[in-house]
C-alpha cells in the first residue's frame, strides 16, 4: 500500500482542539474524516477550530459533516469556529446563513 | 567388708612401708589387690588404668607429697578413701591433710588403726557414691519432669488432665486454642461441659472406669466455628493402679476432613468420566447416525418442503445430544485440550452471535468488546465457557427479564515486574436474582445446582472453572440475592499473537474414490451415502477383513480411506497398518470417538493424516477427505478453474466458522471465493489481484481486527467506486446501516443468515455489478453519457406555466421539484435537493416526499368545490379556516410548511440528511410571489425591458439541521415578462477545467436568453452550464423557470401595485374610489358607506407602508378590489412586503415604536370581515342600498 499524509491533522493546544482536514470535504472522504474527528472530539476542550485551508471543495454531505461538529460543540459546550475558508466555500456558508451560529474566517 | 576384694593404691616410696601396710589390712581380713606408686606421673597412670577403692599414701615422699597425690585426685573427681599413713603425725599436718581432702591421717608406729578407719571410710565412700547416685537419680527425673512438662505445653494435640470425675486440672496451649479459654478458665470445669458434646461424657466414664475411649467429634465450642477432632481419653493410674486421672488428647482434624471429602469428589468424578466416557462412546456413534441420517434428509428434501423444519428440529436436537456428551467429556477428561493462542475477542463474538438468535424478548444484552484480545487456551473450551457463563445469566433473569452485559478489555499490571503482565479480563453481569453466600461457595462444584431436578445438569460453572484453571487464569464471583451477578473470567494474555496456521477448509464436494470401513452398519452406510451425495465414489465396509481383501485386489483404486478405530477382529490400528504395506503413503483418516482418540499411541498419529471424531457430518468428512488430500506430498493437481468462468468473491471475515460455511456455500453454487482474515488482508488481496481476475464483488463483515468493514469498504469504494458490495451485519446494528448506505454498499445480509440468503445477496450483488458495468469507469464515464445525450430539453410542469431540467447523477438522486396549484389560482412549489447520493439519501428523499404531500394537503388541502357539486361542506385551506400547527388561526402557508417540514426532518430517522429548501408561493394572476429560502442558492430575476437579471438573494439554513428553520423570505411583486430562473447547487457549482463556478456566468447566460421562449433559454441556460464544465456535471441538475404571464383580472376588479409612499397613497385611494363609485352606484350604496370603505382602505393602506414595509428601499404595495360572486359585498386586499402580522392579537414587529396595530380598530368597524394572511390584509365589504334620504 503506498502511504500518503494523514487525511485529517488533529491538533490540541491546551484546550483548543484544533482540526485540519488535508483533503476536500466531498462524499468519498467524509466518513472517515467523520470517524477522525469524532475521535479527536472524545477528550474535552473548550474551543474546536476547525482549519479549511488545505480544502478546496465542499459538498452537501461536507456541509453536513461541518453541522455535525457545532452541534457536538454545542452540547460539550465548546466554542465552534472555522478559519481558512476559501471564498466559494464562503459562499456557501453565507448561503446557508452559518455565520450567524459561528464565526467564520475567511483565508 | 572384710573378705571384699579390696583394690588399693599405695602412694608410698617405701615398699617395706607398703608391705606392712598390707600386712595390716590383711590381718584386717581385707583382700587385696594392690599397687605401689611414689611419683605424680605413676598415680595419674594406674588412676587412669583401673579403679580403686582406696588410695593410701604417705605424707612425703622424694618428688611427691600427699598432698600432691590429694590434689591429682580432685582434679580427677575422685571420691575414694584417701588415708594418710605417715611416720611423723604432728597435730598441724594432719590438720592441713585433712583440710586438702584427706580423710584420715594414720602414723606408720600406731597401724592398728588403719583397718577400722578402711572400714569407716569405704562405709563413708559408699554412702557418698550412694548419695551422688541418688542426687544424680533426683537431678535426671527433675529434667525429664520439666521435658514432659514443657512437651505437654507445646504439643500441637490439644491435651488436658482431668480427675476422674471429668473435671480439669490442666490444659496445655494447644487446648486453650481449641476451646478457646485459657487454662485458668478451664481450670476447674468439667471435660464434657466444656466440649458440649454428648460422647465426651462418655468417653469420661470410660476413662474414670479404666478405659481407653477414641472417636471423632464434632465440636462447636461456645459458638466458634465447627473443628473435626479425633479424641482420646485415657485412664492414669497410680502404682495401685487405681484411677487417679484421665487424659484427653484432641487433635484437630478439620483441614483432613475436607481433603478427605475433596479425595472422596474427585474419586467420584474420575469413576463418573469412566462412566461418562463409556456411555459418550455408544452414545455419539447413535447420534453420529441420527446426525448424518438428518442431513442426508434435508439435501434429499424441496427447500419448501413441509417436514424440513422437522428434519432441522432433529438436527438441532442432535447438535445439541451431542454438545452435551462433549460437555460432559470435557469435565471428565484428563488434559488433551488444545492450548494455542487465540482471539478471545472473535471468540466472544461468536459466542454472542450464538447466542443472540436465543435471548428473550425480555432481556437486553449489551456488549462492550476490546478489538484483538488475545489468550492462549482451548478455543472449543473457550467458547462453551463463553456460552455457559451467559447461558446462566439469562437463567438467572428468568422470568422478569433485565440486562446482560458482556464485557471484554485487556489488564496491564506493572507492579509484577517488567515487562507487565497483561490478562485478559471477561466480564459478565446480570440483573437476576443473585446468590447468597452459600451457594457462591458451592456454584463451581460439579453437579451443584440451584435448578429443579431435570433442569440443570449442574456441569456448566463446574467446567468453566475447570478450563479456566487449565489455561492459567482465575474466575471470581460477586453476587448477593436480588442484586444480579457479576463473574470475572482472567486469563493471562497470549505472549505471541499469531492466526492459527492454515486452516482454511477447502470445498467439501469432490469426485475421488473412497473406501469407508466401520463395523457399525449405519455409520458406514450414511458416511457412505453422505459422501455420495458430494459426488464421491463410495464403497463401505462393516467388516474389516472384507476390506481389506477388497483393497489387496486393487490397491491403487481407492484415493483415500477412512477407518474407524475399535472394531472386532482387526483394529482400525491394524488394519491401517496392513493397507500401508500394500500402499505405502495411501491417506488414511481415522474416524472415532473423542476418547478413544485421546488415547491413540503416538505412532497412530503418524500413520492417519486425520482424526474425525464422532458424531460426525457427511461435510465433517468431506472437509477432512479434501484437507487430507491438499495435503499429500504428491497430490492430484488441482482442478482447473476456467479463466472468467466464476465469478470471483472477495470474502472478509474475521470468523474461521463463518469464513469456512460462507465459502463452502459459494463454490458449491458456482463461485470462487478468496479469503481474508480481516479488512487489512482483504485490503492487500484487493489491491494485488492480477487484472486477468479482478473480483467480481466484495462481501464483508464490518467488525474485524486490524480494519474494520466501514474503513475496507471506504477505500475499496474510492479504487472501485462501482464494485458491489454486500455487508454481513446485526440486525440491530443501525448506525453501521447508515455509515454503510453512506459509503455507497448495495446489499445487507443480516447474521444470522441462511446459505440460501447469501447466495440470493450475492446474485444481487453481480446484478448491481452487470447494470453499473459502465459505472466503473466512475466521472469519465459519467462524461461520456452526458455527450452521448441530446441536448438538454427542459419540459412544462402540468401545464402550469413553468419549466424544469432535471438530470440526476445518479439513480440514487437527492434533487427534486414539486408543485402544486392550488384553489384560488396560485401555485405552491418546493424545490430541494437532499444531501448525498446514496440508498440513505434516497431514503431522505421518500421521507421528505411523504411529508411533504402530508403538510401541503393540510396547508392548502388541493380539494376544490366547484359550485353545485355534492359535497355537504367544504373543507377550506388553512390560511383561511386555520390549522392546527399555529393554534387555530390562518396562518402564512409557506412558513408553516417549512416549519413543519424542519420539525419532520430534524426530529425524523434520516435527521443526518439536511435538506436545502425552497418554498414558493406564486399567483399568477397577480404576479405576486412570496418566497422563503433554506439553502438553495440564489435564483436569477430578469426583469423584462431591462438589461440586468439580478440575484433574488435569500439565505437560510438548510431543513432538518436545527430545531428552529432559520429561513429568509421575500415577496416579489413581478410583472408580466419577468422570469425567474432557481436551480439547485449542480447548476450554479459546476466548475470548469479552470475550477471557475458557472454561478458567476450564470446571470449573464440568463439575461441573453430573454427574448427566447422560456422552455427554449431554461435548456439553453442547461447546456451552457455542461459546456462550461466541459461536459462533466458532478452532481444532479435541476433548474426551475417560470415567467409571469399577464394578469387576470375581471373587468370590474381593480388590481394596482403602488410604490411604498404617502403620495402613492393618495394615488391609490383615488382608483380605488373611482371603481368603487361605479360598484356603489352599481348597488345604490350610501355615500356614508362608501366613504367608511374607503377610509378603511386608507387605514390599510398606510399601515402597509408605514409599518408592513417600514423604510425597506424599493419596496410595493398591492392594492386589489374585487366584487364577490353575488356583488353585495366587496373583497379588498392590501399587501405589502414585510412579514405580516398577528391581527388577533395585533401583536407589534420587533421595533416597539411601530404603531403596527394603528387603524386596526377603525378598519374592524367599518368591514364585516378582516383576516390578516402573512403581510397581506384581506377586507369584506357590505355594500348596502341607498335609501335615496340623504344624498
Amino acid at each position: 500500500m503506498t502511504t500518503s499524509k494523514p487525511p485529517l491533522a488533529a491538533i490540541r493546544k491546551g484546550e483548543v482542539l484544533r482540526l485540519k482536514p488535508q483533503v476536500d470535504l466531498v462524499a468519498s472522504t467524509v466518513e472517515v474524516q467523520r470517524g477522525t474527528m469524532m475521535k479527536a472530539m472524545e477528550t474535552r476542550q473548550s474551543a474546536v477550530v476547525l482549519d479549511l485551508g488545505a480544502v478546496e471543495q465542499i459538498d452537501s454531505l461536507g456541509i453536513t459533516l461541518v453541522l455535525g461538529l457545532f452541534k457536538t460543540c454545542q452540547k460539550t459546550g465548546a466554542s465552534f469556529a472555522i478559519e481558512g475558508v476559501r471564498p466559494d466555500i464562503m459562499r456557501v456558508f453565507r448561503l446557508f446563513n452559518l455565520p450567524k451560529f459561528f464565526s467564520i474566517l475567511e483565508a | 567388708m572384710t573378705g571384699h576384694l579390696l583394690r588399693v593404691l599405695l602412694v608410698e616410696d617405701s615398699e617395706d612401708d607398703a608391705l606392712l601396710t598390707l600386712h595390716e589390712l590383711r590381718k584386717g581380713g581385707f583382700q587385696t589387690e594392690w599397687q605401689r606408686v611414689d611419683t605424680r606421673a605413676g598415680m595419674e597412670r594406674v588412676l587412669e588404668e583401673r579403679p580403686w577403692d582406696l588410695v593410701i599414701c604417705d605424707h612425703v615422699m622424694p618428688g611427691f607429697s600427699s598432698a600432691g597425690a590429694l590434689d591429682v585426685m580432685r582434679r580427677r573427681s575422685l571420691d575414694l578413701p584417701f588415708i594418710i599413713v605417715s611416720g611423723v603425725a604432728p597435730e598441724d599436718l594432719v590438720t592441713a591433710a585433712m583440710r586438702q581432702g584427706a580423710h584420715d591421717f594414720i602414723s606408720k608406729g600406731n597401724l592398728v588403726r588403719l583397718v577400722p578407719a578402711v572400714q569407716r571410710e569405704l562405709k563413708e565412700a559408699a554412702l557418698r557414691q550412694d548419695r551422688k547416685r541418688i542426687e544424680s537419680r533426683l537431678v535426671e527425673s527433675e529434667a525429664r519432669t520439666r521435658l514432659l512438662a514443657a512437651a505437654v505445653e507445646q504439643v500441637d494435640e490439644a491435651i488436658a488432665i482431668a480427675g476422674p470425675d471429668g473435671v480439669i486440672s490442666y490444659a496445655n496451649r494447644s487446648f486453650e486454642a481449641l476451646t478457646g479459654f485459657d487454662a485458668a478458665q478451664v481450670h476447674g470445669c468439667g471435660l464434657d461441659a466444656l466440649l458440649g458434646h454428648p460422647d465426651v461424657a462418655l468417653a469420661v466414664g470410660r476413662a474414670a472406669q479404666g478405659s481407653s475411649w477414641e472417636g471423632r467429634l464434632s465440636l462447636a465450642i461456645d459458638g466458634r466455628k465447627p473443628q473435626e477432632v479425633d479424641a482420646t481419653f485415657s485412664p492414669v493410674r497410680d502404682p495401685g493402679q487405681s484411677v487417679r486421672n484421665l487424659v484427653a488428647v484432641l487433635r484437630d482434624v478439620t483441614k483432613e476432613v475436607e481433603l478427605e471429602r475433596q479425595l472422596r469428589q474427585a474419586q467420584k468424578m474420575d469413576a463418573l468420566g469412566v462412566l461418562a466416557a463409556g456411555i459418550a462412546h455408544d452414545f455419539n456413534n447413535v447420534l453420529t447416525t441420527i446426525l448424518a441420517s438428518a442431513e442426508l434428509i434435508k439435501l434429499r428434501i424441496a427447500a419448501d418442503s413441509p417436514i424440513l423444519p422437522k428434519v432441522e428440529a432433529i438436527l438441532h436436537a442432535g447438535l445439541c445430544a451431542a454438545g452435551l456428551t462433549k460437555q460432559i467429556l470435557g469435565f471428565s477428561r484428563k488434559s488433551d485440550e488444545q492450548r494455542v493462542p487465540l482471539d478471545l475477542t472473535a471468540i466472544v463474538r461468536d459466542g454472542l452471535q450464538t447466542l443472540r438468535s436465543s435471548i428473550p424478548e425480555n432481556i437486553e444484552l449489551r456488549d462492550d468488546l476490546t478489538s484483538g484480545v488475545w489468550v492462549e487456551a482451548d478455543p472449543v473450551l473457550i467458547h462453551q465457557v463463553v456460552l455457559n457463563l451467559a447461558i446462566n445469566a439469562l437463567q438467572a433473569m428468568q422470568p422478569d427479564g433485565g440486562v446482560l452485559q458482556i464485557a471484554l478489555t485487556e489488564e496491564v499490571d506493572e507492579t509484577r515486574g517488567t515487562p507487565a503482565a497483561r490478562s485478559a479480563l471477561l466480564m459478565v453481569r446480570d440483573t437476576g436474582c443473585g446468590m447468597d453466600a452459600q451457594v457462591q461457595e458451592r456454584i463451581f462444584e460439579p453437579f451443584f445446582t440451584t435448578k429443579p431436578a431435570g433442569e440443570g445438569t449442574g456441569l456448566g460453572l463446574a467446567m468453566v472453572h475447570t478450563t479456566v484453571a487449565k489455561a492459567g487464569g482465575r474466575i471470581s464471583v460477586q453476587s448477593a440475592p436480588g442484586q444480579g451477578s457479576t463473574f470475572q473470567v482472567r486469563l493471562p494474555s497470549a505472549t505471541g499473537r499469531e492466526h492459527p496456521g492454515s486452516e482454511l477448509a477447502p470445498e467439501a464436494g469432490g469426485t475421488e474414490s473412497i473406501l469407508f470401513v466401520d463395523d457399525d452398519r449405519m455409520t458406514a452406510a450414511v458416511a457412505r451415502l453422505g459422501l455420495q451425495k458430494l459426488g464421491y465414489q463410495v464403497a463401505s465396509f462393516t467388516r474389516p477383513e472384507e476390506a481389506l481383501a477388497l483393497f489387496r485386489r486393487q490397491p491403487e483404486a481407492y484415493d483415500l480411506v477412512f477407518l474407524d478405530l475399535a472394531m472386532p477382529g482387526m483394529d482400525g490400528l491394524e488394519l491401517a497398518r496392513r493397507l500401508q504395506e500394500l500402499r505405502p503413503g495411501l491417506p488414511m483418516i481415522l474416524v472415532t470417538g473423542r476418547e478413544s482418540a485421546n488415547e491413540l499411541v503416538a505412532n497412530a498419529h503418524a500413520i492417519f493424516m486425520d482424526i474425525v471424531i464422532k458424531p460426525f457430518t457427511a461435510i465433517d468428512l468431506a472437509t477432512a477427505l479434501r484437507k487430507a488430500l491438499l495435503a499429500r506430498p504428491q497430490s492430484a493437481p488441482a482442478r482447473p478453474v476456467p479463466a472468467g468462468a466464476r465469478p470471483l468473491v472477495l470474502l472478509a471475515e474475521d470468523s474461521l466458522t463463518t469464513r469456512s460455511m460462507i465459502r463452502s456455500g459459494l463454490e458449491r453454487a458456482g463461485y470462487d471465493v478468496q479469503e481474508a482474515r480481516d479488512g487489512m488482508e482483504a485490503w492487500e488481496v484487493f489491491t494485488q489481484a492480477p487484472p486477468s481476475r479482478r473480483f467480481d464483488l466484495l462481501l464483508t463483515d464490518v467488525v474485524m481486527p486490524r480494519m474494520d468493514g466501514l474503513e475496507l469498504i471506504q477505500l475499496v469504494r474510492k479504487a472501485d467506486p462501482a464494485l458491489p458490495i454486500g455487508v454481513m451485519t446485526s440486525n440491530d446494528d443501525r448506525e453501521t446501516l447508515k455509515a454503510a448506505l453512506n459509503l455507497g454498499v448495495n446489499e445487507f445480509l443480516s447474521k444470522p443468515f441462511e446459505r440460501a440468503d447469501l447466495i440470493d445477496c450475492v446474485s444481487k450483488l453481480l446484478k448491481v455489478r452487470s447494470t453499473r458495468m459502465d459505472a466503473r469507469r466512475s466521472l469519465e464515464t459519467a462524461r461520456a453519457v452526458r455527450e452521448a445525450q441530446q441536448t438538454m430539453v427542459a419540459a412544462p410542469e402540468q401545464g402550469l406555466p413553468l419549466y424544469t431540467l432535471y438530470e440526476p447523477l445518479s439513480d440514487a438522486g437527492g434533487d427534486l421539484f414539486r408543485c402544486f396549484p392550488c384553489a384560488d389560482g396560485s401555485i405552491l412549489f418546493v424545490l430541494a435537493d437532499v444531501a448525498g447520493h446514496s440508498v440513505l439519501s434516497s431514503y431522505a428523499v421518500a421521507s421528505f416526499l411523504g411529508m411533504l404531500s402530508t403538510y401541503v394537503g393540510e396547508c392548502l388541502n388541493l380539494m376544490v368545490v366547484t359550485p353545485g357539486s355534492d359535497a355537504e361542506e367544504t373543507t377550506l385551506p388553512c390560511s383561511q379556516h386555520g390549522c392546527g400547527w399555529f393554534g387555530h388561526r390562518p396562518c402564512d402557508p409557506l412558513p408553516h410548511l417549512a416549519s413543519k417540514l424542519n420539525h419532520g426532518i430534524h426530529g425524523g430517522p434520516f435527521s443526518e440528511v439536511p435538506v436545502c429548501t425552497l418554498l414558493g408561493l406564486w399567483t399568477p394572476a397577480t404576479g405576486r410571489l412570496k418566497l422563503l429560502n433554506a439553502g438553495i442558492p440564489h435564483g436569477l430575476l430578469c426583469r423584462r425591458g431591462t438589461q440586468d437579471t439580478i440575484p433574488v438573494e435569500l439565505n437560510g439554513t438548510p431543513l432538518g439541521v436545527f430545531p428552529e428553520a432559520d429561513l429568509e423570505g421575500a415577496t416579489l411583486q413581478l410583472e408580466p415578462g419577468d422570469r425567474l430562473l432557481f436551480g439547485t447547487d449542480g447548476f450554479f457549482d459546476v466548475l470548469s477545467p479552470a475550477r471557475h463556478a458557472f454561478q458567476d456566468l450564470a446571470p449573464g447566460h440568463w439575461q441573453r436568453q430573454a427574448p427566447v421562449p422560456l422552455g427554449q433559454a431554461l435548456s439553453a441556460v442547461c447546456q451552457a452550464a455542461r459546456d462550461h464544465g466541459a461536459g462533466l456535471i458532478a452532481d444532479d441538475l435541476l433548474v426551475v423557470g417560470f415567467e409571469q404571464p399577464a394578469f387576470e383580472r375581471s373587468v370590474d376588479e381593480l388590481l394596482l401595485e403602488l410604490p411604498s409612499t404617502s403620495r402613492a397613497i393618495d394615488m391609490g385611494l383615488e382608483r380605488f374610489d373611482q371603481c368603487l363609485q361605479v360598484a356603489c352606484g352599481h348597488w345604490n350604496v350610501k355615500n356614508e358607506r362608501r366613504f367608511d370603505i374607503v377610509l378603511a382602505v386608507r387605514e390599510a393602506l398606510t399601515n402597509a407602508v408605514f409599518h408592513g414595509n417600514g423604510k425597506r428601499p424599493g419596496s410595493t404595495v398591492s392594492l386589489r378590489c374585487r366584487p364577490e360572486a353575488d356583488g353585495r359585498s366587496l373583497v379588498v386586499t392590501v399587501a405589502d412586503e414585510g412579514p405580516g402580522f398577528d391581527l388577533e392579537a395585533l401583536c407589534a414587529p420587533e421595533d416597539p415604536l411601530s404603531e403596527r396595530g394603528r387603524g386596526i380598530p377603525l378598519i374592524r368597524h367599518c368591514a364585516q370581515g378582516v383576516t390578516m394572511t402573512g403581510n397581506t390584509m384581506t377586507m369584506t365589504f357590505q355594500l348596502e342600498e341607498n335609501d335615496h334620504d340623504d344624498q
